[in-house]
């Protein structure tokens, strides 16, 4: 391990890069060369980049696309492809068929996208972990790791975007290694399907996960938001994964064990 | 950590993926699966409600906007002031009993009877899903100021594309 705990930069250094249709963030807070953060940074958005050329269905010469074209068997296919399709069989099964990667309109083709981008950025992280760095925040469009904390004397403070009011945010989470993600319309419009009965869903707006892991923090806030309003009750069932939702009517729905913090007057 | 399922209900589960790729065992703990807190019977404890108004809800509903707070917040101003910390006194909330444990959370109250501060004074612990000891239960702290007013380090939104990002919050904090 390259840095004690309390050793940090006083500048962080910051990373940005566009990468699956979206864009990465990256604050490094450790005190170590930046040669070494330079690195560990590159690896990050070589392997997102990496994992998008092997799923993305925006390739045609993606591995996903060659399957559904017929060209590529999924026996042939880079072990990675393998583990995203096995783990989104589990979820499909475990969310009793709301979570499914057969789109309703066209069920001959897979999409595991729903499931891919918190992997992926779980596995990217690695290269920080790898490098020995223990103070950090990646996010990847509206997803986010952290690890450590920015200084001695605050954790990480994620905020939750208002799904209702562009620009607004309805709190903020402090968070020490563990991970956030969120499932909504408000961005890109309806595009969560209800694998059980193949329409979008829109009992909800946006659906945030709370938890140790982004994978499934992801993958939970994906088929939790096709599940509707008892979409946050089937997250809690995991352990330490905790929701936070926001319905189409504007009302919150958090599961138990998620604290509100009523709001204070602004004077406060 | 998540916990691997026993070995033989992830073949049962993933038998589908199975049965296409040809592939063997070896890639089946290739990822950890979380373990669900109520799992006693193989997946039942996991499968997802299949009745969307069949209600038998554990979740708390607030209104975004509204100024009451939640099942713990509303707690917290019936008991007693204690210690002075902050510009007000601090509340102790009762304990709240929840599927992971009890949760009590602290208030301060200022002179003009607002809450200013809440912090968590006893979060789950032990039990059945005693993994959770170390972790914090998540607390929303939401504060009647606009976003550009809140001190935080970044966003966690919906997925939004490289255009959306432009405008977004995020883009704000890392313009920093």
């Amino acid at each position: 391990m390259h840095a004690e705990d309390g050793s940090r930069r006083e500048d962080p250094l910051r990373y940005r890069h566009g990468v699956m249709g979206t864009m990465c963030s990256l604050r490094v807070h450790d005190a170590v060369p930046v040669a070494t953060i330079d690195t560990a940074a590159a690896s990050v958005f070589a392997e997102l980049e990496d994992i998008e050329r092997l799923f993305s269905t925006f390739r045609p010469d993606s591995q996903i696309s060659r399957v559904n074209r017929g060209e590529l068997e999924l026996l042939e296919c880079d072990r990675k492809v393998i583990e995203v399709l096995d783990a989104c069989t589990w979820l499909e099964h475990t969310s009793g068929g709301a979570f499914s990667i057969r789109r309703p309109d066209r069920p001959d083709i897979i999409d595991p996208a729903g499931f891919v981008k918190g992997w992926a950025v779980e596995r990217a992280a690695g290269a920080l972990r790898a490098a020995g760095l223990r103070h950090w925040w990646l996010g990847v469009g509206g997803d986010v790791v952290v690890h450590g904390s920015p200084t001695l004397r605050r954790p990480w403070q994620v905020a939750i975007a208002d799904p209702l009011d562009d620009g607004a945010i309805l709190g903020v989470i402090d968070l020490a290694d563990a991970a956030v993600a969120t499932s909504g319309t408000a961005e890109r419009g309806p595009h969560v399907w209800d694998g059980r009965n193949g329409r979008a869903a829109e009992a909800l707006t946006s659906l945030t996960v709370v938890g140790p892991s982004l994978t499934w923090a992801d993958a939970f806030a994906t088929a939790g938001f096709a599940m509707g309003r008892r979409g946050p009750e089937w997250v809690a069932r995991f352990d330490d994964y905790h929701a936070l939702a926001v319905t189409a009517a504007g009302d919150l729905l958090t599961s138990d064990a998620f604290v509100l913090e009523p709001i204070a007057s602004p004077s406060a | 950590m998540p916990t691997p399922r026993k070995h033989s209900s992830l073949a049962r589960r993933v038998a589908p993926a199975l049965l296409i790729t040809g592939t063997a065992g070896a890639f089946l703990l290739a990822l950890d699966r979380p373990r669900a807190a109520t799992d006693e019977s193989g997946d039942t404890g996991t499968t997802a409600p299949a009745d969307d108004s069949a209600s038998a809800m554990t979740t708390s509903t607030t209104t975004r906007s509204g100024s009451s707070g939640s099942n713990a917040s509303g707690n917290a101003s019936s008991t007693v002031p204690t210690t002075p910390t902050c510009s007000g006194d601090l509340v102790e909330g009762s304990s709240i009993s929840t599927k992971y444990g009890a949760v009590q959370v602290a208030a301060t109250v200022s002179a003009d009877g607002t809450i200013c501060d809440i912090k968590v004074e006893r979060a789950p612990s032990g039990g059945k899903s005693g993994s959770i000891t170390s972790r914090a239960v998540p607390i929303l702290r939401q504060r009647a100021l606009a976003a550009q007013d809140a001190t935080f380090d970044g966003v966690s939104g919906a997925t939004y594309t490289s255009q959306a990002y432009k405008k977004s919050l995020q883009a704000v904090i890392d313009a920093r």
